[in-house]
């Protein structure tokens, strides 16, 4: 396979050659250590997660359009809550959503204990907004019991939906039977709309207690 | 390896029009398997047939590439960065991901074009033997993990691409294996005795 003998290939100058090794390694050493946060982090939702945690993940202005056919801005918005707990769901998900809607209805009844303070809103957006219209949306609310009080479920438009999703790193892969499978979890934005935390569907009272202490705080 | 040259024309002229439109990429990069065991060999096959179009220089290489490091460094960092699942999601959610994905293995396969001849038999059986073990041990994490490791691909996705690059592990294995029976170790300063 060696087309060429190399009879003077050791006489050659390494230096050039340990340079350049030097340089691709440094590249590639400071490229892993750029995308794995460090070398902890090898996960692409691992990573938007600590994001997350350090306030680098905002979401632009953001209008939507609610089960009862109103539309408004979510934040920044003047009446803004203090704190949202966001979810992303599609009407039609027959699995992991509902279990997300009856953890949603659990954080929905805490809130309304007369005890509790106002400032945290849960909501529920859509990111199938091909599909989930104003009925889509009511009867989803209506299966969950939905507040409008405390629970807001709403589709943004197409273009505000897609940049919303890349803003947070939110994907939603087509599962091949008609739905989709996506990185979902509990977003606790601030009302300026910036990300300050993502919690799993099961650290649902943590999620509830940190937005409570973001409300508080924001007051 | 030569390619007839028209084999070396035809591939860059087709491969990188799909391997850079936006519909084909997408349609290759829908599946993870195809990502990695399609996308990736195309776009180095491309490089390594640009490469080919331009006529070897009879001499030991470049200076930057005594005895081949480079090349064979550059082959090495590239094929296991992007094996990382967060490498894998970025280069599908970043557009400049992307072009740095598309431009590191054209440009791994265009340098390996010129250098793999003039690597000694000791480099290609470490090269060889370092990718079957780097692509083993993604495969069989890929394969074995029940939560997704990159949030552009499903479970199964992820399992095919596992057991696709287990596949190629022990190919490439194999290779090296044969490689080392077939090639006998050179002397010492051999080559510059039949010189």
């Amino acid at each position: 396979m060696r087309d060429t003998p190399l009879p003077h290939a050791t006489r050659r100058p390494l230096w050039p050659t340990l340079l350049c090794c030097g340089a691709l390694l440094a590249l590639f050493i400071g490229a892993v250590a750029h995308i794995s946060h460090g070398f902890e982090l090898w996960t692409f939702e691992s990573l938007r997660r600590a994001q997350a945690q350090q306030g680098l993940l905002q979401a632009s202005p953001l209008a939507a359009t609610l089960s009862d056919g109103s539309r408004r801005a979510l934040w920044p918005h003047a009446d803004a809550p203090r704190a949202l707990l966001v979810d992303f769901i599609y009407t039609r998900c027959p699995g992991v959503c509902q279990a997300l809607g009856s953890e949603y209805q659990r954080m929905q009844d805490e809130l309304a204990r007369p005890h509790v303070r106002g400032g945290v809103r849960l909501l529920s957006l859509s990111f199938d907004v091909a599909h989930d219209d104003v009925p889509a949306l009511a009867s989803y609310a209506k299966l969950h019991h939905a507040a409008p009080a405390q629970w807001w479920i709403a589709v943004p438009a197409v273009d505000d939906s897609q940049r919303l999703l890349g803003e947070l790193g939110v994907v939603a892969v087509p599962d091949g039977v008609g739905g989709y499978v996506h990185n979902g979890a509990i977003h606790l934005l601030d009302g300026e709309g910036r990300v300050r935390g993502i919690f799993d569907y099961d650290a649902w009272p943590q999620a509830l207690a940190a937005a409570q202490r973001l409300a508080g705080a924001a007051r | 390896m030569t390619l007839p040259r028209r084999a070396r024309l035809a591939l860059p002229a087709i491969a990188l029009p799909v391997l850079l439109a936006p519909p084909l990429r997408h349609l290759l990069e829908a599946s993870m398997a195809l990502h990695m065991l399609v996308e990736f060999p195309l776009l180095f096959a491309t490089g390594w047939a640009a490469a080919s179009l331009w006529p070897r220089a009879a001499n030991a290489g470049p200076r930057w590439d005594v005895e081949g490091l480079s090349s064979a460094l550059l082959m090495l960092v590239t094929a296991s960065f992007w094996m990382l699942p967060v490498a894998l999601d970025l280069a599908l959610l970043s557009p400049w991901v992307a072009f740095a994905k598309a431009l590191n293995w054209l440009a791994a396969g265009a340098a390996l074009a010129r250098a793999v001849c003039r690597w000694r038999r000791e480099l290609r059986l470490f090269v060889l033997f370092n990718l079957a073990w780097m692509m083993a041990t993604a495969g069989l994490l890929y394969r074995e993990s029940e939560n997704r490791l990159c949030v552009n691909y499903l479970v199964d996705q992820q399992a095919w691409a596992g057991t696709g690059l287990l596949g190629l592990a022990l190919l490439l294995g194999a290779l090296a294996v044969h490689l080392a029976i077939d090639e006998p170790a050179e002397a010492p300063d051999a080559a510059s005795r039949t010189a």
